[in-house]
């Protein structure tokens, strides 16, 4: 769909925009060699790559001979199949209240509601589910605090 | 540098847990890679940060495993299922999964395994002869030819990229502006903060990495639920299976042809074994007396050729991480975070002062075969029994691995945010035909090229005169204007082809 990769490619460049507006806050250390200036190398990339987005947004969405011959990617279709959202959107969820539920809590409503609401929805899946997010989610609590001695985030009920 | 090889393995061997770990790597390794979707740069990037606890040694043991393993066992999903277990089995499907239909799985399994080896044992040669003088040729370069090799890798990575070379480029000079965030130690201050305290320390490159490759490819999979997958039912046998050794010998030339097409491909950055599969495949056929045979399961050679060139390009992949510090595809790329994790700088000097270090990677990419070779005939039989693991499971539970594993690396939250944040602009990335591999590249590379750049113009008195006159740094300017204007020469050529057809 021409409007999703409008899209994709204006906010790739969007984020090359906004490292291009911080260019006049850098304020470089006094003693920079006569020989260089440290802004060359940031300002040659941050515009070789806005030339290429701009290009890419001429031929894409402006050459009519292109667009003919080289189709306009993925359809709305593939972008919204239920599966797929469903995933993004329980992974989003999980990273947000990752720190804030703790590790254990929310990995194993992560784990079970993620293979579930992906499987056949059935009562019975829910069990397994829930079984499989026990099992691992116990054996990385495990591995990563006792077997690499590193720390997970815990549950912290005043902080939430 | 025969004596540091002697210790190396002296190492490995007066250290069982060394040799558990190559073992267990190469076990993880050979399930990851075999189950369809998960790839041999997901099993490395969610072992890497949990290596960081780990000498360097050990570390390198289970990576080298994992490496070895993950490559090698994509061709289960591709014989079995007809799905590849990672992009470098791709062609093996085209007569692994025919034979296996007629009721010959042992043997095109056989076949894959044994010329994977074969394959493996040859990059490994290469490895060791290629590598140290590469290095000792790559300590006359000074800062100009490293910084016309990163522009050379990212041009060479753009035209030979599935599909647009201007997106590819434009991918990799976004990675290199993101990889400008945070404090620059030539220009000794922080750069494209936005205010936020935490870009004072740059964007880690592993999390980065892990979410921009994982999460992307977690979320495709999701396509596979609950579709109907044509498992092969075929009984699998281990003494038809130890047979064709006796096959694969037959065919030697082929599989050493395609070993030397795999090192070759795995040499140029950014490529990796999905081209050499593809590649050997095809040259394969054409130099093939039957080649209308090709595609229906009936010659040896058509599974033999993909898998050996797929790994040979492993320890060709190895060559330029090792010499020049430009990993040669996303695993060696991963590969590359781990030996910096440890504080191993990979490049020429590598050679001078980490000679014990290379010894021990060389000597367990070798190890790593042989166990490869030996816990295939074990455990290949259940290998074909976890390709019935409901993808559901799996997709949620690799993506825990890669928030724990961002995570652990500094126990702080940025991390697993930054992993988030590129899993979605690599989602992104994916869904508009943008390649994934310039962006983390760029990323890796950028600071490279700044600082190589910096040391040009102040050794050149800001000249940039010596880019030109420098032999090396002029034919490698040459060589990237060869990589750019050829796929626009294959497009002209394409083009008048067209014309003339029609």
């Amino acid at each position: 769909m021409k409007t999703i990769n409008l899209l994709i490619t204006g906010s790739l460049a969007l984020i090359i925009i906004s490292l291009a507006l911080q260019l006049p806050d850098i304020k470089y250390a006094a003693s920079t060699s006569q020989h260089y200036s440290p802004s060359v190398i940031p300002i040659a990339f941050i515009a070789i790559a806005l030339t290429l987005f701009a290009i890419i947004f001429i031929r894409d969405f402006l050459v009519r001979d292109w667009i003919k011959t080289n189709g306009s990617g993925q359809s709305v279709a593939d972008l919204i199949r239920i599966r797929r959202l469903i995933f993004l959107t329980a992974s989003v969820v999980y990273v947000l209240c990752f720190s804030k539920l703790g590790f254990l809590v929310s990995s194993l409503t992560y784990l079970t509601a993620t293979a579930f609401f992906l499987g056949s929805g059935h009562r019975k899946e829910l069990l397994i589910s829930f079984g499989i997010a026990v099992t691992v989610t116990s054996t990385i609590y495990v591995v990563v605090t006792l077997g690499l001695e590193s720390f997970l985030p815990n549950f912290i009920v005043t902080g939430f | 540098m025969s004596d540091y090889f002697l210790i190396a393995f002296q190492t490995l061997v007066t250290q069982p847990v060394l040799l558990l770990l190559i073992a267990a790597g190469v076990t993880g390794g050979l399930v990851i890679g075999s189950i369809p979707g998960l790839t041999a740069t997901m099993a490395l990037a969610l072992l890497v940060p949990l290596s960081f606890s780990m000498n360097f040694n050990a570390a390198i043991a289970l990576l080298m495993g994992v490496y070895c393993g993950a490559i090698s066992g994509s061709l289960v999903g591709s014989i079995v299922l007809n799905i590849p277990g990672t992009p470098s089995s791709a062609a093996t499907c085209l007569d692994g999964y025919p034979m296996a239909k007629k009721g010959e799985l042992s043997r095109a399994l056989g076949i894959g395994v044994y010329a994977s080896m074969i394959g493996g044992v040859f990059s490994g040669l290469a490895l060791i002869l290629i590598a140290p003088t590469l290095s000792k040729f790559a300590l006359n370069f000074g800062p100009w030819e490293y910084f016309t090799i990163v522009i050379f890798t990212f041009m060479t990575v753009a035209s030979l990229s599935e599909g647009d070379t201007i997106k590819a480029v434009a991918v990799a000079m976004m990675g290199v502006c993101l990889s400008m965030i945070g404090y620059s130690d030539g220009a000794g201050t922080s750069r494209f903060t936005f205010g936020v305290s935490d870009f004072s320390g740059g964007i880690s490159v592993l999390p980065a990495l892990i979410g921009a490759f994982a999460l992307p490819q977690l979320v495709m999979d999701t396509d596979r639920i609950g579709e109907n997958i044509n498992r092969i039912d075929d009984k699998f046998e281990i003494t038809s299976f130890m047979r064709t050794f006796v096959e694969i010998l037959s065919i030697k030339w082929a599989i050493f042809r395609s070993s030397i097409i795999g090192i070759a491909i795995g040499i140029l950055p950014g490529v990796g074994p999905g081209l050499s599969n593809i590649l050997s495949y095809t040259q394969a056929r054409n130099s093939s007396k039957t080649p209308e045979l090709f595609g229906k399961g009936e010659l040896p050679e058509a599974i033999a050729s993909p898998e050996a060139a797929n790994n040979a390009s492993m320890g060709g992949a190895l060559i330029p991480m090792l010499t020049l510090g430009i990993p040669g595809d996303a695993a060696t790329l991963i590969l590359m975070s781990a030996l910096m994790l440890h504080s191993v700088e990979p490049g020429p000097l590598l050679f001078v002062t980490n000679r014990d270090d290379i010894a021990f990677i060389f000597v367990s990419f070798f190890v790593s075969f042989a166990f490869c070779t030996v816990i295939y005939h074990i455990i290949i039989k259940h290998i074909i029994k976890a390709l019935t693991v409901p993808t559901q499971y799996i997709t949620s539970i690799i993506f825990v691995l890669c928030v724990i594993g961002s995570y652990v690396l500094n126990n702080r939250m940025f991390d697993v945010y930054t992993l988030l944040v590129f899993g979605i602009i690599g989602y992104a990335l994916r869904i508009g035909k943008y390649p994934i591999l310039p962006l983390i590249l760029g990323l890796i590379l950028g600071p490279m090229a700044e600082e190589q750049f910096r040391l040009a113009m102040e050794y050149g008195r800001g000249s940039y005169f010596p880019f030109i006159t420098r032999p090396i740094s002029a034919t490698i300017i040459a060589l990237t204007f060869i990589s750019l204007a050829s796929p626009i020469v294959r497009n002209f050529r394409n083009k008048r082809t067209r014309k003339k057809l029609f």
